[in-house]
């Protein structure tokens, strides 16, 4: 026995017990393995018309299982005769248990009973006798033990849920105290009619106390799960049984029921009841029982030994049952006293509770500790983890009470915190920790976005990957979401959804959204208490249906809006939120939108909003609000250079706002295993041209105009002075000195300020590279593929003595599969328009007719916003006459900077098949692997070459190129046309692409 | 939180394959793990600082 509470203990003291993989309650799934889901009912018609008053047995039934929030209820059939139910339930094999009357067909109930057994079914037998007359006749004239267990039918359906629930808890108590710890309550009654009235009300009062008390912060599902927990029932006949279940389950056991005069030794003992009760006392004395008697004289035994007594028989019997389980099976509120009874304090939860701890009297604690309450009262809201962490306190631990008061308090409030993380929960005031909780709003789906979010949320909680590295935390910062069901409310009533559908006008569509007053009350209810507990600056992102599947990572295609949410009217920042999440609503029927899923498979019916309200990571520096780093982290590296590998990874990472990197700003790259191998740092000249030299951040005193126009216009540029005044640039920064033509880590030099982050990076003074490679190691190992990770954080600074990691979205990563490897090297240079070691994709694109092509002699950095409009108006063109083409450019496309490259979005160039980009005149070009714009270049598997031909990296034919006559002109770009296609072929494992010149002449204009 | 108390291998003891951080993680915490490289099921024992004489170590399953 001591060993099997050497394991219990060993398993309880680690959090297993409420953990799994990535699933939270894991052994609470495990609960209940065996249930009974299949009954035969065996009676006449008239039995079950008696049996079904007024409704369905099975619904009435049914309704009582989903009253109590339990699972699933069983199945019942009923046939009348004995051959019938034994033919059936050898054919059809699944019963689980047989209920049968007296009074069937075919022979008598205890013939019939006899014949299950010898047919080998090994199914339980159970009689439920209709009269109380009949039934001894029965046990006095035949042998009853044939049956599994005999109950009388007393007019209340719920016996036959009792019957299922005794015959379940006695199949799993085993199992099921070892898993967790289940409680038990031993039930000690040999009269069959006695016992079949009391238990349908036990098992009612445990699954309606359960069913309340499962209910702190947590949603629906684990309700369900939780009510697995609830203690066990199980019924004795005999001294003996009764004296076995104990010893088995004397550490569980939260009460005893008991009869005073049932057998011992074979023969009935008037005085059993009570010397058990001395029995128990003796090893376990605070375990509550109650005796219940016809003999008066019997409860002045029964109190002297330390048990409560209720009189059989009388009119308030039911009524004191229920009243003793309320009081002593910990169902009821905590209530706090002194040793002489006085009541000082009061506790309804786990909340409650940890106040009540702070401020009742020391004598009270030490009376309820020395005598396990705290523990019991917790195992009745099946909180069985924390029930054994606070039971081994004995106050002798402690040096004085008040270190006890401290210890509990602290243990509580630990496990609330430990227990938050990791789930989504229904939003509630009470429960939700602006700190740390993740809690859902309305109904639906939570979208993409919030999915991948709960799913680390939940990994990081399950395998304490927050407190792994020392001196840092690493989180999802607390957020709300709403779910998809809010969208289609507040779209269908304000009648948005077919004008957003058909409407062209992006800002006609913001203003509609925004002027629609309809939105759901409770939800606005909601959100007004969220704000009431969150005053820090939120992000409030979309998290679509379609967003981050696995083929289509809709990367960048929705808005987000920051928001200051620092008005002292609560109305205004309530309103503010109000219209970000109408502009991002709205953002799903934008332009861009519906040309972006225009080339997926998906349709825009189909795509519901839900939202996520973050609070945002960083710090306030003066009216600035930004964090010290962020970035993306991909654990696969489409370019990797040698020694890495692809599955090395690859991070994107910046100081401040994360659209530096998202929007393919410049960015410091970098592969985790190899921190310090800075390849774009590799020349002064490649330093200054590759660096980041402005960051982004919030402005906290914007005033939050929502116009129909704009997009987030609460985040601004800021240069790098101002990150050194702030002091952010410390652990950023590097100094160009041009007296030296040399740059230096750190800012004690006079010089250019740059960002190199060479203290994290090279002198590794925080942990930032061994996070990274231990997140992008757990990503994959979740998400069964490759994933891209955002994030942002803080680093150590005056008060803030920690660093803070912040993951603010994990997403399936598109990777090529590798097939066949295409042979690239053996071309004919005469036939090779361009030829790359860098590039994207895998296999042979051989229907390519239509070239876009920006003139690099034409090229002005200036204009190249002109530039990207007349590549948009190709686009168009080619996308409505369904043909792809070939994109052919100088810079960075999708560049943010305009000086950087070409500023298209994504969807104005959504129809390209393959796209070239090649060097500037003064500038060679780094494919920028974190931005959006990468990610919908690989999840559309778009052909990718990047070409450097003066750094003689790759080789494009311009003059070919410039040579042939377009199909049609704009100032800087032409649109070609071939008659026969192009031929592209890619090897996707060696990164090196061709494109073979069409063979025959160009199409005539009109082709 | 970190285990301290029981030793958590940085590699496969049987075919000495390094294990990555985040194999090391899934090690402390769900106590086994199956080394990729060899099939080996690494097992790592339930230890109490108590228990002077017993050290943690890998059991074959």
């Amino acid at each position: 026995m001591d060993q099997h509470i050497d394991s219990i203990t060993k398993t309880l003291d680690t959090l297993l017990v409420e953990h799994g993989y990535g699933n939270r309650f894991q052994g609470f799934q495990n609960l209940m393995r065996l249930r009974i889901r299949d009954v035969l009912l065996v009676s006449s018609l008239y039995d079950l018309y008696l049996f079904e008053e007024d409704g369905r047995l099975y619904e009435l039934i049914r309704n009582e299982y989903q009253g109590f929030n339990l699972s699933h209820s069983p199945e019942l059939t009923r046939v009348s005769s004995g051959k019938e139910a034994i033919a059936l339930a050898k054919e059809e094999r699944r019963f689980d248990l047989v209920i049968t009357t007296l009074h069937i067909d075919d022979m008598p109930a205890i013939q019939f009973a006899r014949l299950v057994r010898e047919s080998g079914l090994n199914i339980p037998v159970v009689l439920l006798a209709h009269d109380n007359r009949e039934l001894k006749y029965l046990l006095l004239k035949g042998d009853a033990s044939v049956f599994d267990k005999v109950f009388i039918w007393q007019g209340d359906f719920r016996i036959i849920i009792a019957i299922i629930k005794s015959l379940e808890d006695r199949i799993n108590v085993d199992h099921d105290t070892r898993m967790v710890g289940v409680q038990t309550v031993l039930v000690i009654e040999d009269s069959v009619r006695f016992y079949s009235s009391i238990l349908p009300i036990i098992y009612t009062e445990i699954l309606k106390q359960s069913q309340r008390l499962i209910s702190e912060g947590i949603n629906l599902t684990h309700k369900f799960l939780r009510m697995r927990a609830r203690p066990k029932i199980l019924l004795c006949s005999s001294y003996e049984e009764a004296w076995t279940y104990f010893q088995e389950y004397r550490e569980f056991t939260l009460g005893i029921i008991s009869d005073v005069d049932f057998p011992r030794g074979g023969i009935q003992d008037p005085r059993a009841g009570i010397d058990f009760v001395r029995a128990v006392k003796e090893q376990q004395s605070d375990i509550p029982i109650l005796l219940m008697s016809n003999v008066h004289a019997n409860e002045q035994d029964a109190r002297d030994n330390g048990a409560s007594f209720v009189l059989k028989d009388t009119p308030m019997m039911l009524n004191e049952l229920r009243q003793f389980m309320a009081h002593s099976f910990s169902f009821g509120d905590f209530a706090f006293r002194t040793r002489e009874g006085v009541e000082v304090g009061r506790a309804t939860d786990l909340r409650s509770l940890e106040e009540q701890l702070a401020i009742v009297p020391e004598e009270s604690i030490l009376y309820h500790a020395e005598r396990n309450h705290f523990s019991n009262w917790l195992k009745a809201r099946t909180e069985f983890w924390l029930a054994h962490q606070l039971r081994p306190r004995k106050v002798s631990d402690y040096p004085s009470t008040e270190a006890l008061r401290t210890d509990l308090i602290q243990s509580l409030h630990n496990y609330r915190n430990i227990r938050q993380r990791g789930i989504i929960a229904d939003f509630t005031k009470e429960t939700f920790d602006p700190d740390s909780s993740f809690a859902r709003i309305g109904g639906g789906s939570l979208g993409g976005k919030a999915r991948g979010l709960g799913f680390v949320s939940t990994l990081i909680n399950d395998y304490s990957v927050r407190d792994r590295f020392e001196n840092v935390v690493i989180y999802v910062p607390p957020a709300v979401v709403l779910g998809t069901d809010v969208f289609d409310q507040f779209v269908d009533e304000n009648g948005l959804r077919k004008f957003g559908l058909t409407c062209t006008d992006d800002r006609e569509i913001t203003r509609r959204f925004i002027e629609a007053t309809r939105f759901p009350e409770e939800i606005l209810g909601e959100l007004a208490a969220f704000l009431d507990l969150m005053r820090a600056p939120l992000a409030v992102r979309s998290s679509s249906l379609l967003e981050d599947s696995q083929y289509h990572p809709f990367a960048g295609v929705y808005e987000t809006y920051m928001l200051p949410n620092r008005h002292l009217n609560p109305l205004v920042r309530l309103n503010d939120l109000l219209n970000a999440i109408k502009k991002v609503y709205a953002s799903t029927f934008y332009q861009s939108a519906k040309d972006y899923i225009k080339v997926t498979s998906y349709r825009l019916e189909e795509e519901k909003m839900a939202i996520i309200i973050q609070k945002m990571v960083g710090a306030p520096h003066e009216q600035r609000f930004y964090p010290d780093f962020s970035g993306v982290a991909r654990s696969y590296n489409f370019y990797p250079h040698p020694p890495q590998k692809p599955s090395d990874g690859i991070v994107s990472l910046a100081l401040g706002l994360g659209k530096t990197v998202v929007d393919g700003g410049n960015a410091i790259r970098f592969s985790p295993k190899f921190p310090t191998d800075l390849i774009q740092f590799y020349s002064v000249k490649e330093t200054l041209a590759n660096t980041q030299r402005s960051f982004f951040a919030l402005d906290l005193e914007a005033s939050s105009d929502f116009d129909a126009g704009a997009r987030d216009i609460l985040t601004k540029q800021y240069g790098l002075d101002v990150a050194e005044r702030d002091g952010t640039l410390q652990f950023a920064g590097g100094t160009y000195s041009a007296e030296n033509d040399a740059v230096y880590d750190g800012l004690s030099r006079q010089g250019i300020r740059i960002v190199t982050f060479g203290p994290v990076l090279r002198n590794r003074t925080f942990p930032l590279p061994r996070i990274l490679e231990l997140l992008l190691d757990m990503g994959p190992w979740g998400m069964g593929t490759p994933v891209e990770i955002e994030f942002a954080g803080n680093l150590p600074s005056g008060e803030r003595t920690v660093m803070e990691f912040g993951m603010l979205q994990m997403r399936p990563l598109v990777v090529y599969r590798e097939q066949d490897q295409l042979n690239v090297e053996d071309f004919d240079k005469d036939t090779l328009l361009c030829q790359s070691d860098q590039v994207l994709g895998n296999g042979a694109i051989e229907d390519i007719r239509d070239l876009v092509v920006v003139d690099f002699h034409m090229f002005d950095r200036a204009r190249s916003r002109e530039v990207a409009h007349e590549v948009s108006t190709f686009n168009a063109k080619l996308v409505g006459e369904n043909r792809p083409y070939l994109l052919i450019g100088v810079g960075r496309w999708g560049s943010l900077d305009p000086w950087l490259g070409i500023p298209v979005t994504w969807d104005q160039i959504a129809g390209a098949r393959a796209i070239v980009e090649t060097e500037f005149k003064e500038m060679s070009v780094t494919p920028s692997q974190g931005s959006h714009f990468f990610q919908n270049i690989t999840s559309f598997m778009v052909g990718y070459f990047t070409v450097n031909v003066h750094a003689r990296q790759g080789y494009l034919d311009w003059d070919w190129l410039l040579a042939q006559e377009p199909v049609e002109r704009f100032t800087f770009t032409r649109h070609i046309r071939f008659a026969a296609p192009l031929t592209i072929r890619i090897n996707g494992h060696s990164n090196k692409g061709v494109i073979l010149k069409a063979e025959n002449v160009l199409a005539s204009p009109g082709a | 939180m970190p285990d301290h108390d029981t030793k958590i291998f940085d590699a496969c003891p049987h075919c000495g394959q390094k294990l990555s951080p985040w194999q090391q993680v899934l090690l402390s915490v769900d106590r086994a793990l199956t080394c990729k490289n060899c099939w080996y099921r690494i097992i790592i024992d339930v230890y109490d600082p108590k228990d002077q004489g017993r050290k943690p170590g890998g059991k074959h399953s």
